[in-house]
């Protein structure tokens, strides 16, 4: 996807002896929002924008090391072994070796007068880096002013931690004026060095405008213009992200003393061999544990990470080393609500608390399966049928009150609860609404420029098209054909457990067990098929547990209907 | 000289011998026979001097020549072309052709008018023949749209000089190229043969598939344009020439080098059909043929074919040897120069290194007797096993020797262009034999030498070179071209010349500018020092012409990347005296803003001498200069702010500013103005805590210096609020040393530091001896009362859970401390007494 953005300030913090401003350009080409005002706790302000800063160049993808000068090096010395094998006399050889040993002698002068040229070059490189990559390759973070607070969405540059910083109202001291929308700010890498500058006894102003840092307007002089051809990854993650928030999800509660312990942990200590997982042993009633692996280090957690599940579970998640982003939070943090997807590979989601600052880390199952990569996070969450004109409906009604809670959105379009949530499901997938997990409320926020139609709508909802991914399409294969059935179905304290039978693409009758919580989304599930037995989970679901999920979701709509919803 | 004639069965020789006892005068005889056997009547004619003999053995011929006799071939050969044979007619033709004869003419004009196959032999041999007379036969074929017959044609039109024909011929190629080539051909320079000037046309072509790229290369080849020639060989160069739908051409585009004598495309064609030969058998495909214009299945590039071309190849020279001797020679070096060491393969007991070679041993062991070819391989072998030593040292193997020494200027090229070490071993030898010949060398051919694979052939070109270079009077373009040349070699050379010749080209304006903005940073750089050297001993009017010339070049853009670094470097560093009055401060700024990155940093040179420039631009224009990205503008800046230093004493904010500088180097300045010449006392608390607030370390030591020196003069407690509230852990040991030292008792302010407390202990990597101050620091305040107890016990509360052992114990221990000295307080632990 080409994005544009088009700046005509620049965002800077720039701090004087008795005042601080932090002006955020916004991009033009998006629709005029804005906001003005006094920030009452500049220091948490400072920490949280600091983290968001860490997780946006953050890059924690295993990079191979470069090893051409080891080549080069290995390459002599088989050339300097093969001469020596053709020298037909030892004088020869003798001479050879002395002829290399003076011409090791002279290499090693010559990386010694070049070093102070290679240096240079080195911090050239350097310059160039921080100046010309972020215009290049920085993906600008996606600022939204909604009517209770203001918030921050960012990726990683490896694309497999999602932040989102979310600021209430009463951070600040005044607000001169604000409107809602959605927008980019231009978020340079100098910010960073800045916002340090930050205290609490230099007034504090927070500005999202336009014309960022500029005193004066230049008329239409666009300060920065970058064309940025957006990965499909970016966008996909941005999509998935707000799947997996909106999922049943375990929850826990850590002390900022936990995260400390944990961080101060991975930060000592660094896994030479496999598996590197952070394990979450989790007992109904009990305090949750913390292992890291391979050393099975345990950490009991405090007495708030009590596990109120059903029953044991043992999650393990990959990537740890992502958490130390949270690192500049832990002096400030109240508490961390942190959310696990599954037992294997699937993500988590850190909503660390800072009173009025609200700081989420969505981390992806592993780091080199970024967002859109491996689990088909989508699939598990639940759908009714919804039609066009319906998911217009939800939008409206989430655009005029900008945020909403299911529930309420359903009172407001009067639809069915079931059906409101599967719409706002829907316009989660195409960018047009987002989960926010600490609030439990869905927000519009509108992920790009282009405004919501009646086609889009109709794209949105219309399930053989847009269900890309190859096992979904088998799915609703399945469910047309009548090749699924429940067998049981029994509600539960956390939704539903299924149990069917299912005949797949391959002609084979298998038997998906299932659990579902109240909403609809898979909790966990397990099949007796080939993928299932090979992916588990973490390329997302199988066939036969979407299409167990799907005679479900029949049943649960005629049940609606009966109920007399719409 | 000699001369055989020959009449239906009789034979006549004229011949010229020395005149017994009388030298330098020289006899002639006419010897005449029947048959094969001896000559047995005769006269014999002078003696003659030497200058009037060649006139009278023309007399002589052409008395013979009336009498009906012609020279060697030339009535067998018509007698042939009266044949029923196409095949041998052609041939026949062909060696008229070859013979050059006007006697031929007509007699290929009547064969031609008969319009049987063998019209492209004819109007070839019309062609070199070269009469007027065959105009209309070769525009006609050349009007033909059959590739063999309008080959022949035009080849014939240029052999004949016809520029009529040539341009109507030239107008239907042109028509016959795709409109995209076309644009690139018409955009070109047809006589620039410089690889960037052909590359659009050669991406034209390449952008084609390799089935239409054949007829266009033939196209181009006949437009015969020097440019198309070079866009030819290049394009083929990555064509595979032997693959179906390219090889007709290919072949095409070799007859018409010999046809042409384009010596040099000959032998790079005869080089890649070889090359292209090699394990290569060949396929079958369905294409047209360029004889007949039928479409059938043939074969294309078989060995057959292949070996066919190979043998044509050397045909050709051979046949120039007896019929143009004086051209053998250059088109035989040539064809010595495209091989290269990786054509050469493994010597065998039977054959040498060079054996599948087959064109370069033809010329080069031609005449040798140790080698015979295979006819069947096409290889050449040893005659014995005891061939394969090398011949004696004076004994010459090259094919027509003679003709070799009669154009010594074909070593040179040898010397000057071949790849091959055994083609410099030939070339040298004959360097060796004739004294004579290197002084022939031009100077291109000699920088040609420095870049031979034959270490001998490069030491011959450096002491020929060094020989013919005198300092005070250089050969200038030869310079210039070595200076311009890339190669090591090359151009150290050109830089040693460069140096022995300062003393005559500093004293010449326009070779000082040219050198200083050379387009090779190496010799921009030795200029400038020569030049920097030479300029205190001129006189004023050429520094100041100097420095004019060198501010109009910088005004306008680089001609190529770093062509003004030489120029500002002497201007800033040898004539900043004279460049100051031509230039003014908007004129500078001018400069910093839309110049070169060497006319920016000339501009801020200028600008930091500028007498006038502080007062015309002001320190708010002089800021943003500091983060300019030229250190040369950010030290103009720098030296602006030093001259405004009285003024600053008042006001520093703008050295608060520059002391948050992106650039070390402002920001070294800056600190030291800040330390140094100016007295902070002044800027109180705001001032001092504004410098520690820095992000940077060097900063915050500045910051910290200047608070401990002035720390009397500040409110303690606010000084610590605001410190504590630093991020980074250089002010946070600061700020803890203060804080241990002059927190004032009581429970407000030490809860005013809990989020410090918090930062010092929460840090992932704090010092461990920091950690240890903060909880001992608490502990011992927690003791001191109650409320301050409920302080420091609800931050170690927080942190007692720590996993680190050290800290735990630390806590924990405090906490019981507090709890046993005030046990109301909540401490988070239960403390039971045994």
């Amino acid at each position: 996807v080409q994005v544009q953005f088009k700046y005509r300030g620049q965002s800077a913090i720039v701090s004087t002896l008795h005042e601080s401003r932090a002006a955020f350009a916004t991009n033009t080409l998006r629709e005029a929002t804005f906001f003005r005002g006094v920030v009452a706790k500049p220091l948490i302000f400072r920490e949280g924008l600091a983290a968001l800063h860490d997780v946006v160049v953050s890059d924690f993808k295993y990079h191979p090391r470069d090893r051409l000068a080891f080549k080069a090096w290995l390459e002599e010395q088989d050339r300097r072994f093969l001469a020596g094998l053709g020298a037909r006399s030892e004088e020869l050889r003798q001479r050879m070796h002395l002829v290399a040993a003076r011409l090791d002698e002279l290499d090693k002068l010559r990386q010694a007068r070049l070093r102070p040229f290679h240096n240079a070059r080195q911090r050239y490189f350097d310059y160039v880096f921080h100046n010309q990559y972020e215009l290049n390759f920085i993906l600008d973070p996606v600022i939204t002013i909604h009517p209770d607070e203001i918030s921050l969405e960012a990726f990683s540059r490896d694309e497999s931690s999602y932040a989102r910083l979310a600021a209430k109202y009463d951070l600040f001291a005044h607000i001169e004026a604000f409107e809602c929308g959605t927008t980019n700010i231009d978020f340079t890498t100098r910010l960073h060095r800045e916002l340090d500058r930050m205290r609490t006894y230099r007034a504090t102003r927070f500005e999202v405008q336009p014309s960022g840092f500029s005193v004066a307007s230049d008329g239409d002089k666009v300060h920065k213009e970058k064309k940025v051809d957006l990965p499909e990854t970016w966008v996909k993650g941005f999509l998935q992200v707000h799947s997996t928030m909106a999922m049943g999800l375990s929850k826990l509660t850590l002390l900022p003393i936990d995260l400390h312990n944990i961080c101060r942990f991975l930060a000592r200590h660094h896994a030479r061999t496999s598996p590197r997982a952070l394990r979450y042993e989790l007992e109904p009633g009990r305090r949750a544990r913390v292992v890291f692996e391979p050393w099975e280090h345990a950490i009991e957690l405090s007495p708030t990470a009590i596990y109120q599940g059903p029953k044991k579970l043992s999650v393990r998640t990959w990537g740890r080393d992502r958490l130390k982003t949270l690192a500049r939070l832990l002096p400030v943090v109240e508490k961390v609500d942190v959310y696990l997807a599954g037992q294997l590979g699937l993500p988590s989601i850190y909503v660390a608390d800072l009173g009025e600052l609200t700081f989420t880390l969505a981390l992806s199952g592993w780091t080199e399966n970024d967002w859109s990569g491996g689990a088909k996070f989508d699939l598990l969450t639940r759908r009714l049928a919804v039609s066009a004109a319906e998911l217009t409906r939800v939008y409206e009604a989430l655009q005029k009150t900008r945020y909403a809670s299911d529930s309420a959105v359903a009172q407001a379009t009067g639809l069915g609860v079931e059906k409101a949530r599967s719409a706002l499901s829907h316009l989660c997938q195409v960018g047009r609404a987002m989960f926010d997990l600490g609030g439990g409320v869905f927000r519009h926020r509108e992920l790009f420029a282009v405004p919501f139609t009646v086609e889009e709508a109709g794209a949105a909802v219309k399930p053989a098209e847009s269900e890309t991914d190859p096992e979904a399409k088998a799915a609703r294969a399945i469910f047309t054909r009548g090749d699924v059935r429940i067998i049981a179905r029994r509600p539960v304290a956390t939704g539903f457990k299924l149990s069917g039978s299912a005949k797949g693409s391959d002609d084979t009758r298998v038997r998906p067990l299932l659990s579902v919580d109240a909403k609809g989304q898979i909790i966990e599930g397990t099949c007796t098929c080939a993928y299932f037995k090979k992916h588990q989970m973490t390329q997302g679901p199988c066939q036969h547990l979407l299409a167990l999920r799907l005679a479900h979701m029949a049943r649960l709509g005629d049940e609606d209907k009966a109920k007399g919803g719409n | 000289v000699i001369a055989r004639l020959y009449k239906a069965g009789e034979i006549a020789v004229v011949a010229t011998q020395p005149a017994y006892g009388q030298p330098g005068a020289l006899l002639l005889s006419v010897a005449r026979g029947k048959g094969q056997g001896k000559l047995s009547e005769g006269n014999t004619y002078g003696p003659y001097l030497e200058g009037d003999v060649q006139a009278r053995f023309d007399e002589l011929v052409a008395q013979l020549r009336k009498e009906g006799f012609a020279p060697s071939g030339l009535g067998f050969q018509l007698a042939a072309l009266g044949g029923t044979s196409a095949k041998a007619r052609a041939k026949a033709a062909m060696r008229l052709g070859w013979l050059r004869s006007a006697e031929a003419v007509e007699p290929l004009l009547a064969a031609a008018a008969k319009g049987g196959s063998d019209i492209c032999a004819i109007t070839d041999a019309l062609g070199l023949i070269g009469d007027a007379r065959a105009l209309p036969v070769a525009r006609a074929q050349a009007a033909r749209k059959l590739l063999s017959r309008r080959r022949s044609g035009v080849e014939a039109l240029r052999n004949l000089g016809d520029a009529t024909g040539l341009h109507e011929a030239m107008v239907r190629a042109r028509e016959r190229l795709d409109e995209k080539i076309l644009g690139a051909l018409t955009l070109g320079d047809a006589n620039d043969t410089r690889p960037q000037a052909i590359a659009p046309l050669c991406k034209a072509i390449l952008a084609q598939p390799t089935k239409d790229r054949g007829l266009t290369l033939d196209t181009l080849y006949e437009i015969a344009a020097p440019a198309t020639i070079a866009a030819t060989v290049t394009v083929l160069a990555q064509t595979p020439v032997g693959a179906p739908h390219v090889w007709r051409y290919t072949k095409s585009i070799f007859k018409r080098a010999m046809l042409r004598h384009d010596y040099r495309s000959f032998g790079w064609l005869a080089h890649a059909i070889e090359r292209a030969a090699r394990g290569n058998g060949g396929t079958t495909a369905t294409v047209k043929s360029g004889f007949d214009g039928e479409t059938r299945e043939s074969p294309i590039f078989r060995k057959k074919t292949q070996d066919y071309v190979r043998r044509a190849g050397w045909r050709y020279l051979r046949t120039l040897a007896r019929r143009r001797p004086e051209a053998y020679a250059g088109a035989a070096a040539l064809a010595l120069v495209p091989y290269e060491t990786s054509d050469v393969g493994e010597p065998a007991k039977k054959h040498d290194e060079f054996a599948n070679l087959y064109l370069l041993h033809r010329i080069l062991w031609g005449g040798s007797k140790r080698f015979k070819v295979d006819g069947r391989t096409m290889r050449f072998r040893y005659v014995t096993s005891k061939a394969g030593i090398a011949p004696p040292a004076n004994l010459r193997e090259e094919a027509f020797p003679s003709l070799w020494d009669q154009s010594p200027r074909a070593y040179l090229t040898l010397l000057a262009e071949a790849r091959l070490r055994e083609a410099h071993t030939f070339a040298l030898a004959a360097i060796a034999r004739n004294s004579q010949i290197l002084p022939l060398a031009s100077d291109a051919e000699l920088v040609g030498f420095l870049d031979a694979p034959h270490e001998k052939t490069v030491e011959l070109g450096l002491t020929e070179l060094d020989r013919r270079f005198d300092a005070r009077h250089p050969n200038w373009p030869l310079m210039e071209r070595l200076c311009a040349d890339d190669k090591p070699i090359t151009l150290g050379i050109g830089l040693r010349w460069l140096k022995l010749a300062a003393p005559v080209w500093t004293r010449e304006l326009a070779r000082t500018v040219a050198f200083l903005a050379s387009a090779n940073p190496r010799v921009r750089a030795l200029a400038v020092e020569m030049t920097r050297a030479a300029l205190p001993g001129l006189d004023g009017s050429f520094r100041a012409a100097l420095a004019a010339r060198i501010l109009e070049l910088v005004r306008v853009a680089e001609a190529a990347p770093g062509a003004h670094e030489g120029l500002a470097q002497v201007g800033r560093e040898a004539l900043v005296t004279e460049l100051l009055p031509l230039t003014s401060v908007d004129e500078l700024l001018q400069l910093i803003a839309s110049g070169s990155l060497a006319a920016q940093g000339l501009a801020g040179a200028l600008l930091a001498q500028h007498e006038g420039a502080l007062a015309e631009l002001g320190l708010p224009r002089v800021l943003p200069l500091g983060e300019h990205e030229v250190a040369l503008v950010r030290a103009a800046a720098i030296a602006l702010v030093k001259r405004a230093l009285p003024s600053l004493r008042n006001d520093p904010s703008l050295l608060f500013l520059l002391v948050e500088s992106e650039w070390p180097d402002v920001r070294a300045a800056a600190i030291a103005m800040l330390a140094h010449d100016l007295d902070l006392a002044g800027l109180g608390l705001d001032g001092l805590v504004g410098l520690c607030d820095s992000s940077r370390v060097d900063v915050q030591d500045l910051g910290r210096t200047l608070v401990l020196q002035h720390f009397a003069t500040l409110d303690p407690n606010e000084l610590l609020i605001r410190l504590a509230q630093h991020p980074h852990a250089n002010m946070r040991r600061f700020a803890l040393d203060l804080v241990e030292q002059h927190l004032k008792p009581g429970f407000v302010q030490l809860a005013r530091l809990e989020s410090f407390f918090r930062a010092a202990l929460f840090q992932l990597w704090p010092e461990r001896r920091v950690k240890e101050r903060v909880l001992d620091f608490l502990s011992a305040r927690g003791l001191a009362d109650e409320n301050q107890a409920e302080v420091a016990a609800t931050i170690l509360r927080d942190f007692v859970r720590s996993q680190t052992r050290a800290d735990f114990e630390s806590a924990a221990t405090a906490l019981v401390k507090i709890k046993l000295a005030f046990p109301a307080i909540e401490a988070g632990l239960m403390v039971a007494v045994s």
